[in-house]
């Protein structure tokens, strides 16, 4: 049967709009930022210069933008390993499946449900120096002294910081790996213990290499979240005290419309796009070459 | 019980040890959530009171009549429906027809489509605020609703396409067929056959766009610097005294943002917990 103009033209007409958003509000900024990034580019002046590769130049030597950089790897490798621990616990948890665990599966998405601005400000306040709950539970169990504050210097902003964050992103794991849980074959755990498979080897063996596609894809997704984490390190310390909690993300909102240098924060958020991509890479690598070791 | 769970009898003291780990689950979820609902109805003074209040005393409105005095609160809270509902609907219609064509016709270059939705998944905000605003400022949207609304759109579009594309995949191949030979037209077929059954999964994915648009932060704080254009968590920032937070409206806003994406969330629950987390499966 010979397909009529309209019949061939119409699948195309029915992602024209989607992809056309796309291509406008998504891959045509994305390509204009690394052209602006090649450009003297700052909204006081109407000149603006092609300048090649200065602006690398100029940011490659730039101690902030490094200095943002082994933050950003910080914050995202301890985020990744609590919130993966204790999400993977959790899921396991739920998957022993005790009484009320589905009421306590209906709740485990609040977390993530609560807007993170506002998951910013609530671990804010149960932190704060004078009003905090947390700090008040700390001080009093004397396991810090009367003057403790976690806003005071830079490791504990971060602490401070990291576990708000591992609180929103764990449920994602628990949610995600406990699911897969749900769909694994009887036979498979039922020949592993005719084999007289102990605990540990039943869960290294049958269960984590079972969930282990949803585990790498879950870390990738969580990866590139947190490491372009925004809204709680700009509600909980903005980046201070004295830039010691500044991420790229912070850097580049700020490089942009705090102090309107449009070529810097061009050339910064490619670099962070870059070294995101590379990572990303990377990992992919790992966890195919992970994937074939384990399959001979 | 599912047959495939762990259900062989466990020891007491493995007993104990999963109620215990269970317990403290609870409360860790849930404590910040309480906090922000307890100290919504405190008054300023009783926030700072040591040690803390763990139960309010009696329930002040003071702090919500304050937030809708003194912040305005109804007024982000304006902007912030209409910017997500409009996102919503135009993210979900528009995606539900790429999502159809995608998964039901075959035409060349779908695939490499497909792909392209993967990939956009990897592009920060952060990267696009630059041009974003740039063109905010040459389409004479900046400081207006619409120059979130579009962004938001095409930011939302690839997951929402994913999502929708894994309800229209489960409708029967029959039913098309069947469709077919009574002589519809694939439009016929997509809104006769394919939109009824569809529907719960349009509504849900609708739902999952809602809470992300919601909760937006980042563009919003960056392209709005109006404070009456403002949406409610931009608006939140705002909250503050000459020296220190205010604490009390500001939680009590926070509930009235926490609100809607709870109703909706709750609504539409069995859909997170199945279909989000089969839709990650790679």
């Amino acid at each position: 049967m010979k397909k009529s103009l309209g019949q061939s033209i119409l699948p195309y007409m029915l992602v024209a709009p989607a992809f056309i958003m796309i291509g406008v509000f998504l891959l045509y900024p994305m390509l204009h930022n690394l052209l602006l990034s090649f450009y003297d580019y700052s909204l006081a002046s109407t000149e603006r210069p092609f300048v090649g590769f200065d602006n690398y130049v100029k940011m490659l030597h730039e101690g902030r933008m490094w200095r943002a950089v082994s933050r950003t790897g910080v914050w995202t490798v301890v985020n990744l390993f609590f919130a993966i621990f204790i999400g993977v616990g959790c899921a396991f948890l739920l998957f022993s499946n005790f009484k009320g665990s589905n009421f306590l599966k209906s709740f485990i998405l609040i977390p993530w449900i609560l807007p993170s601005v506002i998951t910013g400000y609530i671990f804010s306040l149960m932190m704060n120096e004078k009003a905090g709950v947390i700090t008040w539970a700390l001080r009093s169990s004397h396991l810090v002294d009367q003057n403790f504050s976690f806003f005071s210097n830079g490791v504990l902003s971060m602490v401070a910081a990291i576990m708000a964050n591992v609180w929103r992103a764990f449920p994602f794991f628990t949610l995600m790996i406990y699911a897969k849980l749900c769909t694994i074959p009887t036979d498979q755990v039922e020949a592993a213990k005719l084999e007289g498979a102990n605990p540990l080897q039943m869960f290294w063996y049958v269960y984590l290499a079972f969930i282990q596609d949803v585990l790498f894809s879950c870390i990738f997704l969580c990866f590139i979240w947190t490491f372009n984490a925004y809204d709680i390190m700009k509600v909980m310390t903005n980046g201070g005290p004295a830039e010691t909690t500044t991420t790229m993300s912070i850097l580049i909102q700020r490089e942009a419309f705090s102090y309107f240098s449009l070529s810097n924060a061009s050339t910064m958020s490619v670099i962070a796009f870059a070294i995101m991509l590379a990572i990303i890479i990377v990992f992919k690598t790992l966890a195919s070459v992970w994937r074939r070791y384990n399959e001979k | 019980m599912k047959s495939n769970q762990l259900h062989y009898r466990r020891p007491l003291g493995t007993s104990i040890l999963i109620y215990f780990l269970a317990l403290v689950m609870l409360f860790i979820i849930l404590f910040p959530f309480y906090w922000i609902v307890c100290t919504s109805f405190k008054e300023t003074l009783d926030i700072y009171v040591i040690p803390p209040e763990f139960i309010p005393r009696k329930i002040d409105l003071s702090n919500y009549m304050l937030a809708i005095n003194r912040y305005k609160v109804q007024n982000f809270f304006k902007n912030s429906m209409q910017v997500t509902v409009t996102t919503v609907v135009c993210t979900t219609l528009i995606g539900s027809l790429a999502a159809f064509s995608l998964t039901r016709l075959q035409f060349k270059g779908s695939k490499a489509l497909k792909r392209l939705l993967g990939i956009t998944q990897m592009f920060p905000v952060v990267v696009l605020l630059v041009p974003l605003f740039l063109l905010c400022t040459k389409m004479r949207m900046y400081n207006k609703l619409q120059s979130l609304v579009l962004p938001y759109i095409a930011l939302q579009l690839p997951v929402s396409i994913i999502l929708q594309s894994g309800y229209y995949k489960d409708v029967p191949q029959a039913l098309e067929e069947a469709a077919k030979l009574d002589g519809c037209s694939t439009l016929q077929i997509l809104y006769h056959i394919f939109f009824p059954i569809v529907t719960p999964g349009i509504v849900a994915t609708g739902v999952y766009t809602f809470i992300q648009v919601w909760q937006e932060f980042l563009i919003a704080s960056s392209l709005i610097t109006k404070k009456v254009m403002f949406t409610l968590t931009v608006g939140l920032t705002t909250f503050k005294g000459d020296e220190m937070n205010d604490w009390g409206s500001l939680m009590a806003t926070s509930v009235i943002i926490a609100i809607p994406a709870l109703i909706l969330f709750n609504l539409s629950q069995e859909f997170f917990i199945n279909k989000v987390a089969g839709s990650v499966k790679e």
